[in-house]
């Protein structure tokens, strides 16, 4: 059973395009064509804005919050070409604005923190920002991939810190290899790995026949195997498994009646839940035998009526 | 929409020659400027040259209003000035003589333009005030052989791109378009502007549009088929002197002038770059009007540079960013090393047909015959093409035109293959009259086009039947029209899709969304229920590109409304008032528009800056919902908040927490707490026993779920992904947290590798399990090389061995300590910090690396007696403990602090007690450590 904690009328003059909870789950931020950014803090079923940051000129596509070990932080994207971090102490303000793109910038991802504070950013132009706070300095160091995928990269996730790799520390993880994957308009998901300072593509992965809308990394538990959902202007989702990181298998969770705009997994990584085109949303859990199984789906329309907020497994 | 700016690559200034004009020939690296006294020939390819010039004298008493070199490859030797009510026609020879071969003389008032034809190097049209179009004949100069008449003073001449026969003429604020074979009228007449129209320029790629930029400050693009009103318009706040198109794509490039009454300053010498309506890029350098721009003909594609005179008698050269071409829907090839190449190759042919022509003629002939014969095989190639009608075909023009009709499209498409014939350069594609595709999509299909022929050329094969497959399925993908779209919806969803063209490549807006959040939280928002997407016919499913929201017909009554002078004139701080930055036709209108049809209707039609915001508030206001979907999670955090942890006694620990389990309800998880309290139990009674080693005390220690069933239990739960479960087992057992030694794993994964028949069972348990996916390897052995050995050859010995030490691989214990940090990260999600560090604390760190791991700041002091620098207690060099108390003046050993901001430090009861009552620092350094080094104290007051 799933349960209504809060409805948030966001007060939004145009459509909502992400929003996201923070690392406790005490603000919300949400982003719109608008093009503003507003923060609510939430508490016990209420919520209060705390925040109505303008500083975009466009549609404002994604928000992500920083791990709270640098302080609240919120990165930002835009239609504008720009990603903004955004940082509260004591009032919201504007930290760093990024204005390496040339087209409109679709999505942003902090690092594990492990890794400490890195952003990256993906672009219609097609190529990648990795945004890196340097403690030294103070200031952000900006490496860029440029012709990741051509016309332009739609989506990109982390791989997480944690990993089996038995030669790396559990306590701090800060040596893991740092690996990205991204997905754009040339149909293909791609896997970047660091090397030195250098990105380089390190996989291709090849079965959507349109536009690659939302990549996702499993949180990883630790084991061996990684997982990376993907869904696609070509109505599916598919789930890549891989136990070195290095070849994948795909599966084929669904074919949807809509395009599938975005994926999102859980924190124990087991249940991912997608929505699309369609205005709805649904959740999947891998059973035992490896079949994915849909154990919910939110229908359109929720959050109206006391009958519709509750769905049922 | 910010605009972005570019300077220059290349600069060179020529104040002493006082030009006032500019043109460059057919292979863009010689540059001829026209002033007073003298024409200057600059050749721009060359860098060693610096500022060199070939300078020939001219004798006049005007100023040269115009020069213009022949674009075509005969007559590319050729130039005209225009000066005065005369032209002259230079050729220059050998690249050094430059020779007056005849003057035209026939206009009756000064000259204001004029064209070489684009093809037949002896024709060339002159227009003058004097309100003639003389086209004259330079065989035979005496008289021009047409003569075009209108009522009023013609300012621009300027022959079709595509049709060779066809002059576009501008006369104050009308366009004439003659067909120089029927000179007595024209065959069209264009009233397009109030004011004097500055430039006109004929589109690359179709035939019948053209652009015009006046006077007035607007910059109008026109089917010169239907021209009664514009096909687009851009108002500027500026009188606009040049409005050109891009060879590439969908672009334009105005240069302003300051006559309007606005300070020149502000916008003088800066070019704008505009796509799709919208000024997206500036060219900043020229600090006074520029007052010709040409592009570099014959560069490669990928290579699009831009040659600038301007006011400030300065020759600037401009490169085009790709990202400029990619946003006007320009092909470029992906192999940009491979294209780069290809350039320096055209760049190096050219540019020696141009040092020494007469070399290149002979060339150019030799070469003729294999290219012959491969356009010919072109040309063969298509004659079967189904669907497909060649309706001219040209080897002497190297053209040929094609006609296509499908579902009621018309296409009609030129293409001209190049002179100079390399593998790589591809036909020319450009639209006919008669074509009733849109604009932008014409635009893309030869986007398209070229990519295939890109790649053909690449692979060497030949073109042109795969690009005329290309255009066919292009067509075929075009939605059928509606029949009720009349003229007037078809040319404004042209119009709104021109705006929105670069958004070709960004992906549709999302509207719905879930996201997992925190630890079991799902933050889902969508659109209102009573939004509903507006159907288009011919499209199922949503659309890919935020082009798409333009293509929905009748939503833009209004057409340009966000470009209307009230929206764009404003000129605002950011934007300086010469480039206004247009109020950018926001993307979000047309996404709320496109799930709120029915409202738009009834809301009728507004002015669209009002309209967007009232669309979505007549609805409900965007929601995010938040649901608690614990019940989906096998987390729980009351039980979190009640276990205990205490590695040191799992007995009871194990025993608690099935107590916690109970009351929460949660039997089966009690079950498995009080399963772990036997083996707990077990565990210690081995220890006993280890001595005594007696039958019965063997009962679970000798058993072989002892160790196997925890695994299993922990396996299980990380499965199930309960990690809270597997997390929480791991830590009661923190005999798990020992490895087994490295060495001991090298010798058995050797022996496993020499003998096929191994009875090593273990091994093969491994690999079923990591078959599942999931591999939490179960290997038990012993940890000594010798019992490994003794495993190996007799089972029964090993079998005690192995229960009577339960230690794990490596990998297991790993896979365990991550279990651990991936619950210590959810506890730190539900707030509980001290259960956090409790479980971080039985996540032991990586020991082989000898030193102890700190990541964080470190207080690094020099020891007070030596003076040398250290980092632990005790000083390196002297040996004697190196902090020395600034109060007491003796060695710290207890708990030290340390004034942030002095460096001094002392026993902590000490400082605390002498900062009570003061605020400088007990040695006396002056330093007000209490307010200065404050954040270093507040640690101590803690």
């Amino acid at each position: 059973m799933i349960t209504v904690l809060n409805t948030i009328d966001t007060g939004h003059e145009d459509m909502i395009h992400d929003a996201e909870l923070d690392y406790y789950g005490l603000k919300l931020a949400t982003c719109s064509s608008d093009n503003s950014v507003k923060i609510y803090d939430i508490k016990n079923g209420t919520q209060t804005l705390a925040a109505d940051l303008k500083g975009h000129f466009g549609p404002v596509w994604q928000v992500a919050w920083a791990h709270p070990k640098y302080g609240n932080l919120l990165a930002s994207c835009s239609y504008d070409r720009k990603v903004i971090i955004w940082k509260e102490s004591g009032e919201w303000t504007k930290l760093y604005e990024h204005t390496g793109h040339e087209s409109s910038v679709n999505s942003v991802a902090w690092a594990p923190a492990e890794y400490g504070l890195i952003l990256a950013c993906c672009s219609s132009d097609g190529s990648i920002s990795i945004i890196q706070y340097s403690q030294d300095t103070g200031n952000w160091d900006v490496k860029k991939i440029t012709g990741a995928h051509a016309i332009g990269v739609n989506s990109i996730s982390w791989c997480p810190a944690l990993s089996a790799d038995l030669n790396l520390d559990p306590l701090t993880n800060k040596d893991a290899p740092k690996r990205l994957v991204t997905g754009g308009c040339d149909n293909l998901i791609k896997i970047w790995r660091e090397q030195g300072d250098q990105w380089v593509e390190e996989n291709r992965l090849e079965l959507h026949i349109d536009w690659v809308r939302d990549v996702a990394w499993a949180p990883s538990l630790g084991l061996q195997r990684s997982m990376i959902a993907s869904c696609s202007q070509d109505k599916r989702v598919v789930i890549w498994s891989s136990d070195d990181n290095v070849s994948w298998t795909p599966t084929i969770l669904n074919t949807f009646d809509d395009v599938v705009w975005s994926v999102s997994w859980s924190l124990t990584g087991n249940i991912l839940a997608v929505s699309g085109g369609d205005n709805k949303v649904s959740l999947w859990r891998e059973s035992t035998d490896g079949q994915w199984l849909c154990i919910s789906e939110v229908a359109k329309g929720l959050g109206q009526t006391p009958n519709d907020e509750r769905s049922t497994l | 929409m910010s605009v972005h700016w570019s300077s220059e690559i290349l600069k060179w200034e020529y104040r002493e020659l006082q030009a006032t004009a500019m043109t460059v020939d057919y292979t863009g690296n010689n540059v001829l400027l026209a002033g007073r006294r003298c024409l200057a020939i600059k050749q721009i390819n060359q860098e060693e040259d610096g500022n060199a010039v070939k300078k020939y004298p001219r004798q006049s008493k005007y100023d040269a209003a115009g020069a213009e070199w022949c674009q075509s490859y005969h007559g590319q030797k050729l130039c005209a000035i225009a000066s005065n009510q005369r032209v002259d026609v230079y050729e220059w020879r050998d690249g050094n003589d430059l020779t007056c071969i005849c003057s035209l003389r026939g206009h009756t008032r000064v000259v204001s333009d004029t064209h070489f034809h684009r093809q037949d190097h002896n024709l060339i049209a002159t227009c003058s005030i004097d309100t003639f179009t003389h086209m004259w004949d330079l065989r035979d100069a005496r008289k021009p052989v047409v003569s075009l008449c209108a009522v009023a003073g013609a300012s621009q001449v300027q022959w079709n791109k595509v049709a060779s026969h066809i002059v576009a003429t501008a006369h104050d604020g009308d366009i004439k378009i003659w067909d120089y074979r029927k000179p007595s009228s024209p065959i069209h007449y264009i009233s397009a502007h109030l004011c004097k129209i500055h430039g006109v320029d004929w589109s690359p790629h179709h035939e019948y549009q053209l652009v015009t930029s006046s006077h007035d400050g607007s910059i109008k693009y026109f089917d010169i088929n239907n021209a009664r009103r514009p096909e687009n318009v851009i108002m500027t706040n500026f009188p606009v002197w040049r409005a050109i198109y891009t060879p590439f794509g969908s672009g334009l490039l105005t240069i302003g002038v300051g006559w309007g009454g606005l300070p020149r300053a502000e916008q003088a010498g800066v070019i704008g770059i505009w796509v799709g309506g919208t000024l997206t890029h500036r060219l900043v350098g020229h600090t006074d009007t520029v007052q010709t721009m040409v592009w570099r003909s014959n560069t490669s594609p990928s290579n699009y540079q831009l040659v600038t005179w301007g006011r400030d008698q300065s020759l600037r050269v401009w490169a085009m960013h790709p990202s400029l071409l990619k946003m006007c829907n320009h092909y470029l090839p992906d192999d940009e090393n491979d294209e780069d190449n290809n350039s320096d190759v055209s760049y190096a042919s050219t540019a020696g047909s141009t040092n020494d022509v007469s070399f290149g003629d002979k060339g150019q002939d030799m070469n003729k015959l294999p290219h012959k014969t491969s356009i010919d095989e072109e040309f063969e190639s298509i004659r079967e093409m189904a669907n497909i009608e060649v309706t001219d075909m040209n080897i002497d023009t190297r053209t040929c035109q094609i006609h296509s009709e499908r579902n009621g499209y018309v296409a009609n498409l030129q293409v001209t293959f190049p002179r100079n014939v390399t593998e790589q350069i591809i036909p020319k594609f450009s639209w006919l009259s008669g074509t009733n595709v849109d604009s932008p999509i014409t635009i893309k299909i030869l986007q398209s086009i070229n990519r295939t022929a890109y790649r053909k050329k690449k692979e060497g094969h030949r073109c042109l039947l795969h690009c005329l497959k290309t255009l066919a399925k292009s067509i075929d993908e075009i939605p059928v029209k509606n029949d009720d779209t009349d003229s007037m919806k078809s040319s404004q969803r042209s119009q709104s899709e021109c705006e929105n063209a670069g958004d070709s490549c960004i992906p549709f807006p999302r509207t719905c969304g879930a996201k997992w959040c925190g630890v079991s939280t799902l933050v889902v928002f969508n659109r209102p229920p009573n939004t509903r997407r507006l159907s288009l016919k011919h499209e199922t499913g949503t659309p890919r590109s935020m082009s798409s929201l333009s293509l929905m017909p009748g939503l833009f009554n209004t057409g340009y409304s966000s470009v209307s002078p009230h929206a764009t004139t404003t000129p605002s701080p950011t934007n300086p008032p010469g480039f206004p930055q247009l109020h950018h036709k926001h993307p979000s209108y047309s996404i709320t528009t496109f799930y709120f049809q029915d409202r738009w209707k009834a809301q009728g039609r507004r002015a669209g800056s009002i309209r967007s915001r009232g669309s979505i508030s007549g609805c409900s206001s965007p929601r995010v919902v938040l649901y608690a979907a614990t019940d989906l999670f096998p987390l729980n955090r009351t039980l979190a908040e009640k276990y205990v942890i205490n590695s040191d006694n799992p007995i009871d620990m194990c025993e608690t927490n099935a107590k916690v389990a109970t009351e929460e309800g949660e039997r089966d998880l009690a079950h498995a707490w009080s399963l772990a309290a036997l083996t707990a139990k077990a565990l210690k009674a081995k220890v006993v026993d280890h001595l005594t080693s007696s039958e019965e005390s063997m009962g679970w220690v000798g058993h072989p779920l002892c160790c196997n069933l925890l695994q299993s239990l922990i396996s299980h739960y990380a499965k199930a992904s309960n990690v809270q479960m597997a997390a929480m087992l791991a830590c009661a057992f923190s005999i798990f947290n020992e490895t087994s030694n490295s060495s001991s794993q090298s010798t058995i994964s050797s022996s496993s590798y020499g003998n096929g028949t191994s009875p090593y069972s273990t091994v093969n348990q491994y690999s079923e399990i990591s078959a599942d996916g999931w591999t939490l390897p179960i290997v038990l052995r012993s940890n000594s090389c010798s019992e490994a050995e003794n495993f190996y050859t007799d089972s029964t010995v090993s079998k005690s061995e192995r229960t009577s030490s339960c230690v794990l691989e490596e990998t297991t214990v790993h896979s365990y300590h991550c279990f651990k940090r991936v619950y210590a990260d959810i506890l730190h999600r539900w707030q509980l910090i001290y259960k956090k560090t409790e479980v971080m604390k039985q996540v032991s760190g990586r020991q082989q690396t000898g030193e102890v791991r700190y990541a964080g700041p470190e207080s690094l002091s020099e020891c007070a007696w030596c003076g040398a620098g250290r980092s632990g207690v005790r000083c390196a060099v002297c040996g004697r403990a190196a902090l020395r108390c600034a109060v007491c003046a003796l060695a710290v050993r207890g708990l030290a602090c340390a004034c942030a901001y002095c460096g001094h430090a002392g026993h902590a009861a000490h400082m605390l007690a002498w900062f009570a009552e003061r605020d400088t620092c007990p040695t006396g350094c002056g330093c007000k450590c209490v307010m200065e080094g404050n954040s270093g104290w507040k640690g101590v007051k803690y």
